[in-house]
């Protein structure tokens, strides 16, 4: 492909990625992730085993009953049959096993503060009388086992509830936050590049060569990937890392929550991209940059604040306001979308509208870069900078 | 300079201003084919802004280029190469890389890109730099990097902005020797510079601009002697006066301005040189006689101090396509 476009987003690509600091990023980042993972998993997040500790034939029963309670009590149960009393009383005290069950008659913890394993133990033998008492009554096997293992009923919620509402708001304030950093990250790529140009004096052989805005535009979009592609790799490294390390309860993550987070990265990437491209044809030094970018690091940071703040109340006005304004939707849409149901309309409207300011950002960029990008030298104004002339 | 057609490249009635500070202020000029074509000026004068205009790195507010008669469009700009006076490229980036990619936004697919980059690092003795970053290259090398930038794509046409300044002179006898080679390859060249005798020496033709505008266009030779009186040097072995050139019609003693030996006389357009020559054999043993020419620096300061006296129009105009001098009285701008 001989496009410019795509020359110049290749570059953009490819000497990135062979430089130090972008490895080493790159790194620094996964190790991160991966020390979180093993933090989180240590301290002992993940599925709990409880043992339970069976003494005589007459406990024996209790093994297949309990086991079948473990989802109940969110632990896994497992059984292990001991001699006698005190070897089970030993196991008990120094932790071996979580409570014992002695004969079919008694039950040994050592604490049991909210009493759950002793309750199921209680709940078993009331299951194993029951299902005794109608055997000797005659009761068919086939019966038998219908009538203690009924077909669950169908929950129906009235109100949703919270539980569930409080995991699907953990997600969207991770994913806000991954935006944030993205856009954030990113955008300064942008910046910096552009800067990069100016200051080593080679934009005006390259614009020589080709239109500001096909630099402009190849360059975002070969920033725009690779910094897809580092953000994917970080993610996929996350994700598997949970899988591996169980280390959290990874709540289900639809293939629709992906693409639109994805989605939203994209658009709200595009957008302060743009921005960014115009904070930074405005200097020409890289010390300079600071100056121009403040500002939109504001609105950046802003923008995070405001959405998180909203998360709290995800169907309140300010969510809605947020989620259709175009600098604070890529990071309030798709976290309203995560929490709550968005109607189709509102997508596709602030979709549209983000696409229709991205269309603006880069009429600005375009003219504010090709007025800008031959002045070298001190910082120049925006209204300067647009009142400049057309190269 | 031979009047329109034959040029390749035109420029014509330019007008450029910063705000109100006017840098270029109707600027006509003309590269023809197989020329090395010199473009002086005094600082600011809208050297490095032409230049760009014709590279369409900057727009003019009115006035067009021309290619071959038709007004200049991306596809053929982007077989122009181009030295900025603001020279760089990318600092880390490996020069071969940078000398391929730079090749391909000019158009070449990447065979082609690669093939005249290995050619070129070649020829200006740098292959064994070819995956260093260019920022690990000394100056001299550096600058030879920014040629071969200028190269890479074999342009149609170069445009290069004091590509001398800051060479050794054996460096400038290598660029020198290269845009002599690109000359007789048929891209004509046209370069500005304040070395005077350097541009005398290697160009065709030059143009010289003042405040915006061309105030002398032309050959160089045609230049150096149009539009003044001739001028003679005699030396007489033993005598350094002028007596014996007493009431000979057209001529006239002129007081000298350099060290070389001998007297200085101006003739009329219809004197005879020779009767001169006459004149002083009477008068001794001739040791020296010669016709003698401005060089470019004496025409340059001619022109630049006349056209900024509310211009007498001496020197004006190379025949017709050019300069529309004398210039207005206007400093420099940019």
């Amino acid at each position: 492909m001989n496009d410019p476009r795509w020359l110049v987003a290749r570059r953009e690509i490819a000497e990135r990625l062979r430089t130090r600091a972008f490895r080493v990023g790159t790194l620094l980042q996964l190790v991160a992730i991966v020390v979180v993972l093993a933090i989180a998993s240590f301290a002992g997040g993940g599925e709990d085993t409880k043992k339970v500790a069976l003494v005589g034939p007459a406990s024996q029963p209790y093994a297949e009953t309990l086991k079948a309670a473990g989802p109940a009590l969110d632990a896994t149960i497992e059984t292990r049959s001991y001699d006698d009393r005190a070897a089970a009383a030993s196991a008990v005290e120094d932790g071996d096993a979580d409570a014992a069950v002695i004969d079919g008659s008694e039950v040994l913890v050592k604490t049991d503060p909210d009493d759950t394993l002793a309750a199921a133990v209680q709940a078993t033998r009331r299951q194993l009388a029951l299902s005794a008492a109608l055997d000797r009554a005659g009761v068919p096997p086939a019966e038998l086992r219908a009538a203690l293992d009924p077909a669950p009923l169908r929950v129906a919620v009235l109100e949703p509830g919270n539980e569930d509402r409080a995991e699907r708001q953990g997600i969207a304030f991770i994913a806000v936050l991954l935006l944030y950093l993205a856009i954030f990250i990113y955008g300064l790529w942008v910046a910096g590049g552009i800067v990069e140009e100016k200051s080593s004096r080679v934009i005006e052989v390259v614009l020589s060569a080709i239109r500001p805005r096909e630099l402009l535009t190849g360059k975002i979009v070969g920033l725009g990937l690779l910094g897809l592609g580092q953000f994917a790799l970080i993610l996929a490294v996350g994700f598997v890392g949970m899988q591996v390390l169980d280390s959290i309860d990874l709540p289900e993550v639809t293939v629709g929550s992906v693409l639109i987070v994805a989605l939203w990265f994209l658009l709200g990437y595009a957008l302060f991209a743009c921005l960014y491209a115009v904070a930074g044809a405005l200097v020409s030094r890289q010390e300079d940059l600071q100056s121009t970018t403040g500002a939109l690091n504001m609105v950046v940071v802003g923008s995070y604040i405001l959405s998180f703040t909203a998360l709290q109340s995800p169907d309140g006005i300010l969510m809605q306001v947020l989620s259709w304004f175009p600098l604070s939707a890529p990071m309030a849409m798709p976290a309203r979308w995560l929490v709550t149901d968005v109607p189709a309309w509102e997508l596709l409207g602030s979709i549209a509208l983000a696409l229709v300011s991205i269309v603006a950002a880069l009429k600005l960029a375009s003219t504010v870069y090709s007025r800008a990008a031959l002045r070298i030298g001190p910082k120049l104004s925006l209204r300067s900078a647009l009142a400049s002339r057309e190269a | 300079m031979s009047v329109g057609s034959a040029a390749v490249l035109q420029c014509r009635d330019l007008h450029l201003s910063y705000g109100s500070t006017v840098a270029l202020d109707g600027l006509s000029l003309e590269v023809e084919p197989g020329r090395m074509t010199g473009f002086v000026g005094p600082n600011g004068a809208g050297k490095t802004s032409t230049m760009r205009i014709i590279l369409g790195v900057l727009g003019p507010d009115s006035g067009e280029v021309t290619w071959n008669g038709r007004p200049l469009g991306a596809g053929t700009r982007s077989r122009f190469g181009y030295m900025p006076e603001e020279r760089g490229l990318y600092p880390k980036m490996r020069i071969a890389d940078q000398l391929v990619y730079l090749a391909r936004l000019h158009g070449l697919d990447g065979q082609q890109a690669r093939r005249a980059t290995d050619d070129l690092l070649e020829r200006l003795g740098l292959v064994d730099r070819a995956t260093d970053e260019l920022e690990s290259l000394s100056l001299g090398n550096q600058q030879r990097v920014q040629l071969a930038a200028a190269l890479v794509h074999r342009p149609d046409f170069l445009v290069l902005d004091e590509p001398f300044s800051g060479l050794d002179p054996i460096g400038v006898d290598v660029l020198a020797g290269v845009l002599r080679d690109e000359v007789e390859r048929g891209a004509p060249v046209l370069f500005s510079s304040h070395q005077l005798e350097l541009v005398e020496r290697l160009c065709d033709t030059v143009a010289i601009v003042k405040a915006g505008r061309i105030v002398a266009a032309g050959e160089v030779e045609a230049l150096r002697r149009q539009n003044r009186r001739r001028m003679v040097r005699v030396a007489i072995d033993g005598r350094d006066d002028a007596n014996w050139l007493d009431g000979l019609p057209g001529a006239e003693a002129v007081a000298r301005v350099d060290h070389e030996p001998g007297q200085l006389v101006a003739l009329a357009d219809d004197a005879d040189a020779q009767l001169v020559l006459d004149r002083a054999r009477a008068a001794g043993p001739v040791t020296h006689f010669s016709e003698v020419l401005p060089t470019l620096a004496q025409l340059f300061r001619e022109v630049v101090a006349e056209t900024s006296d509310d211009g007498d129009g001496r020197s004006g105009s190379g025949n017709g396509a050019s300069a529309s001098a004398p210039a207005a009285d206007r400093e420099a701008a940019t």
